[in-house]
């Protein structure tokens, strides 16, 4: 790596690090929060998702991120290729590093919370993939639950940057169309497409796409992990054409 | 060295630079001089690679600007506007600009935080106008690049540290010389530190020449309104101003059998510029 590519990874990772370290902070007391009401209760309590909102998480921080890093990286003398290198190799490590977390979590909580017959803590891959899941082992079951983790994580962290990127790239007309575009393309587009499309050949084809794509965890992996090139392919020339805003 | 070729950069409808060509050579002082919005901050900032030009290049060193992380490093542009992480603070750019430019002079960051007395703990988004400009100069002039460019770094100072920051500039220039580039409204302020004046009006370069040579190509006359009035007939006046019963007369050229009753001083800069960028205003 070179000098001032380690230097924005560097850069990249350590104001990564402090969100990161709140956001697991949070998870850790809601998980001990509902370990404790499990304990002082006698109802079932049920905590799962935890991939879920690391998700959520990662989207957020890549779309909250974008702007700030890529003005500060600028005014420190970086060439674009520089920026987009290190964000590269910053996000493929953050995707690494919490996917790990994500499991250590899921193996410490299950193993601790063992003995408590109403309190459950599950993971939300391998609850949405139970059936491929148990017949693996210990090991095959938590290095696909962290592949598959992993690929998620970096292509919601690929797309943040992308939408992020181009947001910051466009005028306020621009600017307003992608802040509402997105959420009424997903809740309102996506329903109403699916709904009209649903008993046509397009139909079919979209789904038989989505069940070989998402059918398994590994597949899912695959598709994921595409997905992230996909975006990063994308966002590089974005990236390249960027030029500094005024504020 | 910098280098400017038949630079143009537009704005929808607007021509922020036009076909602008300049050097800025190896270790001397410039002064970036014009009105608001001629393109001074555009100028600097296509030098640096933040903005794009929409014709012509940027070469320094013989070297392609363009995505040019080596040549990027040569250079430090303190921007007028803030691009620094807000709740980032003092210190930690200090820091991070270390990472960045090996370089950096650390020691002397924190010593002339101390002698303007910029609290380095406190976060960005903390600091006034002024001290926001304070911080911003200690980094660019910590950075030891070989082209230290400075948009507006007064902006917001109070006179004492306007005149500290002179110094200090000055005095690392003294030290360590390399070519700075000042962009500045204050022009008057700026004349004692800068060795060479840049004007730019609409965007396009009027003038660029040394301040030596700019401020000898004339001279202010000052004395009773009826004795200047009889020396400047038929001689070529940049502009005159009355206080009271006396008279000061800025006129191009050499001064040549001036009465004993007139006074012989130097040329006004700030006037020049004034009359070179003058639109015909009114008020």
């Amino acid at each position: 790596m070179r000098n001032k590519t380690k230097a924005v990874y560097k850069y990249n990772i350590t104001t990564s690090a402090r969100p990161l370290g709140i956001y697991y902070f949070i998870v850790l007391m809601i998980i001990i929060s509902f370990a404790i009401i499990a304990l002082i209760s006698s109802g079932n309590t049920h905590v799962s998702g935890i991939e879920f909102a690391t998700v959520i998480f990662l989207l957020v921080l890549a779309l909250a991120d974008f702007r700030e890093n890529f003005e500060a990286l600028n005014q420190y003398g970086l060439s674009r290729k520089s920026i987009y290198v290190g964000k590269v190799l910053a996000f493929g490590s953050l995707a690494l590093a919490a996917a790990f977390i994500d499991r250590l979590l899921v193996i410490a909580v299950e193993k601790i919370t063992s003995p408590m017959e109403n309190f459950l803590f599950g993971s939300f891959f391998t609850t949405m993939y139970e059936t491929s899941f148990a017949k693996l082992n210990f090991w095959s079951e938590n290095l696909l639950a962290l592949l598959l983790s992993f690929s998620a994580y970096l292509a919601l962290l690929s797309s943040g940057t992308f939408i992020s990127a181009v947001f910051y790239r466009s005028n306020r007309i621009g600017k307003i169309a992608i802040a509402a575009g997105i959420p009424i393309f997903i809740f309102v587009a996506v329903p109403v497409i699916g709904a009209y499309i649903y008993t046509s050949k397009l139909a079919k084809v979209f789904t038989k796409l989505l069940e070989i794509s998402l059918s398994t965890p590994a597949r899912a992996s695959v598709s994921f992990l595409l997905g992230a090139i996909i975006f990063g392919v994308i966002t590089y020339p974005i990236v390249m054409r960027t030029t500094l805003k005024g504020k | 060295m910098i280098e400017i070729k038949s630079l143009t950069k537009d704005y929808k409808n607007v021509r922020a630079l036009d076909n602008v060509t300049l050097t800025f050579e190896e270790n001397k002082i410039y002064g970036l001089l014009g009105r608001n919005g001629v393109g001074k901050s555009t100028l600097l900032n296509i030098i640096t690679d933040k903005v794009f030009p929409s014709q012509g290049e940027v070469l320094v060193d013989g070297e392609k600007v363009s995505n040019n992380d080596e040549v990027l490093g040569k250079m430090f542009l303190m921007n007028e506007k803030n691009y620094y992480p807000e709740s980032m603070k003092v210190y930690e750019i200090f820091n991070w600009t270390n990472e960045f430019y090996p370089d950096f002079d650390l020691v002397s960051a924190f010593e002339l935080a101390d002698k303007f007395k910029l609290n380095t703990k406190s976060k960005v988004k903390a600091l006034s106008t002024g001290y926001a400009s304070i911080f911003k100069a200690i980094v660019a002039l910590c950075s030891n690049t070989k082209y230290i460019l400075l948009d507006e770094p007064v902006l917001g100072l109070d006179a004492n540290h306007r005149d500290l920051l002179y110094k200090v500039i000055l005095d690392r220039y003294a030290n360590n010389p390399k070519t700075i580039i000042i962009s500045t409204h204050l022009i008057e302020e700026v004349s004692s530190v800068i060795e060479e004046i840049v004007i730019i009006h609409n965007g396009k370069v009027l003038l660029q020449d040394s301040c030596e040579n700019v401020l000898s190509s004339g001279y202010t006359i000052t004395g009773k309104i009826q004795d200047v009035d009889e020396y400047i007939d038929g001689k070529d006046v940049i502009s005159t101003e009355t206080f009271g019963g006396l008279k000061n007369a800025y006129v191009k050229g050499k001064p040549q059998n001036v009465p004993s009753s007139l006074e012989v001083s130097k040329l006004d800069l700030q006037k020049l510029f004034i009359q070179l960028t003058n639109d015909k205003e009114g008020i």
